[in-house]
């Protein structure tokens, strides 16, 4: 490589530079700054945010593939990079007063953090199979971590020793499904890979390698079969990280996924069909098991396996109009999911743990404006209009059937019918009952703000989804 | 000086290339029962491996005395009565601390070695590049040593 061309991957590769090297630089200050003096490194950490934001956003309009075609600074890359910042820069402000009830507020929860979005950012912009391994294990190593952060609970700990070792198991398989496509191919390239695969007859071996990579990515996406870690995961974890980790992660398995399926050669092949299979079981098992929680984090995780089958059909239905409903359902997701999470977290205040459903009881009576944004989630969330979640599933739908998969939009459907019923049942706890004693969310400014930040995407969206899917196909494929 | 392995243009894999994308124009050329049948003594390799162990393990089960009592199993300290952390099975957690940073620079290690190798082909670049992996390195260290991770305290 030379020099220039190098001088040209640092400028791709810029926005991931800034955030790297300011984890770096922010895990030594961190060292130095003095107890109550953690609101700095908050704010360092935003702004460690808003100046990678600024760099993607100045990237934007040219395609710059960069380090020999194992890393691209695409539109559709930007679209992810920006959901991704958006993720952790609410989980940011979220998080103050949270680690100071849990006592977890050190700097590596921030650099932590930090690490993991430039893991995510590298997913989304890898064309290359070992890129995207480098990217999906900075991400893993970093949640895992993050989800055994209350030291002093056995929850914590047990959900952070399962999340390691079921981890290392799916990025094993991932790998080896790696190293048999370069055994077979020559290559680790994702363009590489999608000319092997659509060869006609198909190697059997090239069938198992991507049946493995896919079974490593479908893990981090929290799909059937490797869904079993989620709901224990979401509970142990600080309730800050789950809400995290139920947006960004997800979203980057999603970018890696449609990234594969953004190969023309890919989707016109019958690998649809196993992402069918997939995405059916998915949200039928997420739905009809979170019909019987009792605790919110667990009933959101698998609210959130549900989605992420929602999301899956997107991706069967495939082409430009799939993939962009795949990338605004996924927006959206990001918006209404941490706002519900928001409200979790903002409950957490003295003994009150805020993770029993039944402890919302009559939450209406004391707080009408905070019930009223988590009303607004959770028909969101159920899918009904005029939320943001309504035109997800929408649009996803509308592609399904323009590419004929009449059937399957019709089973999304009827599960999104049961799915419905259980944000409803919330909704029916906060308004319906008396109340059993006060409440007293711990409403901070940062938080106050996050609210409105997603309430305001979750309408807006709503209100112009038009708008929204034209900027996700956009930066898909251009004008 | 013996070639570095994965860089040998004589290895298989570039024979995979010419296998995978003529299969991918549909055309089946010999070339590919070839890399199958080069892996061939590997899989012997492996299975003899396996079948040895696994036979070593039975028949020495068959013949060996089998009489286990508390003193034999205790951990072995040159015949005296084992002392200290370890004798409980437990140790020091500075340990474990230890050998994590003896493998991150051991790994860095094995990255010096094979691009001090083709350090002339790569060039200036290169060359700086190997730098910013060891700053990396060197700010994880220096975030242990202030952690106090290098103290041992007692």
């Amino acid at each position: 490589m030379t020099a220039e061309a190098l001088l040209q991957s640092i400028l791709a590769s810029l926005p991931e530079i800034v955030v790297v090297a300011g984890a770096c630089v922010l895990l030594i200050l961190g060292q130095f700054v003095r107890k109550g003096q953690e609101h700095f490194l908050v704010w360092a950490s935003v702004a460690i945010v808003l100046i990678a934001a600024l760099g993607t956003l100045m990237l934007l309009g040219e395609v710059r593939p960069a380090y020999t075609g194992m890393f691209i600074a695409d539109g559709f890359a930007a679209f992810f990079k920006v959901l991704f910042y958006l993720a952790t820069g609410l989980t940011f402000l979220l998080s103050p007063k949270y680690v100071e009830i849990e006592e977890i507020g050190s700097s590596e929860y921030y650099v932590l953090l930090l690490f993991a979005l430039s893991g995510m950012m590298i997913m989304a912009s890898a064309t290359d199979l070992l890129s995207i391994y480098v990217g999906l294990e900075l991400m893993a190593l970093c949640t895992y971590v993050l989800t055994g952060f209350l030291r002093q609970q056995r929850r914590s700990n047990e959900a952070a020793l399962k999340y390691v070792i079921l981890g290392a198991a799916s990025t094993g398989i991932f790998l080896y499904g790696v190293s048999l496509v370069y055994g077979l191919t020559g290559t680790t390239q994702l363009d590489g890979m999608a000319a092997a695969m659509t060869g006609d007859p198909l190697d059997p071996g090239l069938l198992l390698a991507v049946v493995f990579i896919v079974a490593g990515l479908v893990f981090k996406v929290g799909a059937v079969p490797f869904h079993m870690w989620v709901p224990d995961v979401y509970e142990g974890a600080p309730t800050t990280i789950t809400a995290f980790m139920s947006v960004g992660p997800k979203a980057a398995g999603f970018a890696v996924i449609l990234r594969v399926f953004l190969n023309p050669l890919v989707a016109a092949s019958d690998a649809w069909i196993i992402v069918a299979v997939i995405a059916v079981v998915t949200m039928a098992l997420g739905s009809f098991v979170a019909l019987v929680q009792d605790n919110f984090k667990r009933l959101l995780a698998y609210s959130s396996i549900a989605h992420a089958g929602f999301a899956m059909f997107g991706v069967v239905a495939g082409g430009a109009d799939g993939i962009a409903s795949v990338m605004l359902y996924l927006l959206i997701y990001a918006f209404m999911n941490l706002g519900i999470f928001g409200t979790v977290i903002m409950m957490r205040n003295g003994d009150f743990s805020g993770e029993v459903i039944e402890g919302y009881a009559g939450f209406a009576k004391s707080h009408r404006g905070l019930a009223l944004l988590m009303l607004l989630y959770l028909f969101s969330l159920a899918g009904i209009p005029p939320t943001a979640g309504f035109f997800a599933k929408f649009y996803v739908l509308v592609a399904l059937v323009e590419r004929g998969f009449v059937i399957l939009a019709v089973i999304a459907v009827l599960l999104s019918a049961v799915a419905a019923y259980f944000y409803i049942r919330i909704v029916m706890v906060i308004y319906m009952r008396e109340p059993e004693g006060a409440f007293d969310p711990a409403l901070t400014p940062s938080v106050r703000a996050t609210l409105a930040l997603t309430a305001a995407g979750t309408i807006g969206i709503g209100l112009f989804p038009a708008w929204f899917l034209g900027l996700a196909q956009h930066s898909v494929f251009g004008d | 000086m013996p070639k570095p392995l994965p860089l040998a243009p004589a290895s298989p894999v570039p024979k995979g290339v010419d296998c995978g994308l003529s299969k991918a124009h549909g055309v089946l050329s010999g070339q590919c029962d070839m890399t199958g049948m080069e892996f061939l003594p590997v899989l012997f390799m492996v299975a003899g491996i396996v079948l040895v162990a696994v036979a070593t393990l039975f028949v020495s089960s068959l013949l060996r005395p089998s009489n286990p009592y508390p003193a034999k199993n205790m951990p072995y300290e040159c015949g005296m009565d084992p002392a200290g952390e370890a004798a409980g099975g437990r140790f020091r957690v500075q340990f474990f601390i230890l050998a994590i940073l003896f493998v991150i620079f051991d790994v860095e290690t094995m990255f010096l070695f094979p691009w001090a190798v083709v350090l002339k082909e790569i060039g200036l670049v290169g060359y700086v590049e190997m730098f910013v992996f060891m700053l990396l390195l060197l700010v994880g260290f220096a975030y242990a040593w202030l952690k106090g991770a290098l103290e041992w305290e007692v």
